[in-house]
């Protein structure tokens, strides 16, 4: 559900994005079906790919977290606190890996990577704001 | 292996939900922000 919230958080300022030239890619693991369902449900504007094999992932050196990582509480007070706000459960067939983890990429135009963000754990995403940011050129960052 | 900022992003290709195929090359001369999800729910 992070990831979800995350989307949206996204979706809501793409307009923005798309006012500074800019696109957005959404890459998944699920198989095609599973993310062109998740396309229609949020209503995503931006494209978004399948990743089955997770080659993408891979070649930007995507891992897993620890037992340890999923399960603190910093994720279960996350969870928490999405769906009081009405964010839906998922559905129990969606693709999942509770291991893998995501990250945000912004690549400028000459395709050089101008930010990375490894999320650590299921919590953890960086906030728009630092991805409009970053897609505007604003200085170089890099955040873990 | 981490790409780190100021590296070349790697290239890769994939595919779209309707079987369409794309690079990242198609993205080439505008800003991208690339979203990797952990989790389809």
């Amino acid at each position: 559900m992070p990831c979800r919230d995350h989307l949206v958080q996204v979706r809501d300022r793409f307009d923005e994005i798309r006012e500074l030239g800019a696109d957005a890619l959404m890459v998944s693991f699920g198989e095609p079906e599973r993310v062109a369902w998740m396309v229609e449900d949020l209503e995503l504007p931006f494209r978004a790919a399948a990743d089955p094999s997770r080659e993408i992932y891979s070649a930007f050196g995507l891992s897993k977290a620890s037992f340890f990582r999923v399960w603190h509480p910093r994720v279960i007070v996350k969870y928490a606190r999405l769906i009081r706000s009405g964010m839906k459960i998922p559905r129990r067939d969606v693709a999942a890996d509770l291991w893998q983890l995501g990250g945000d990429f912004v690549i400028d135009g000459a395709g050089v990577v101008r930010y990375a963000y490894y999320s650590e754990g299921p919590e953890d995403r960086p906030p728009v704001d630092e991805l409009v940011d970053a897609l505007r050129g604003n200085g170089l960052y890099w955040r873990r | 292996m981490r790409v780190s900022v100021g590296d070349r992003a790697p290239d890769f290709t994939a595919e779209l939900p309707g079987g369409e195929g794309f690079s990242l090359a198609d993205f080439a001369g505008r800003p991208l922000l690339l979203i990797f999800l952990r989790h389809l729910g």
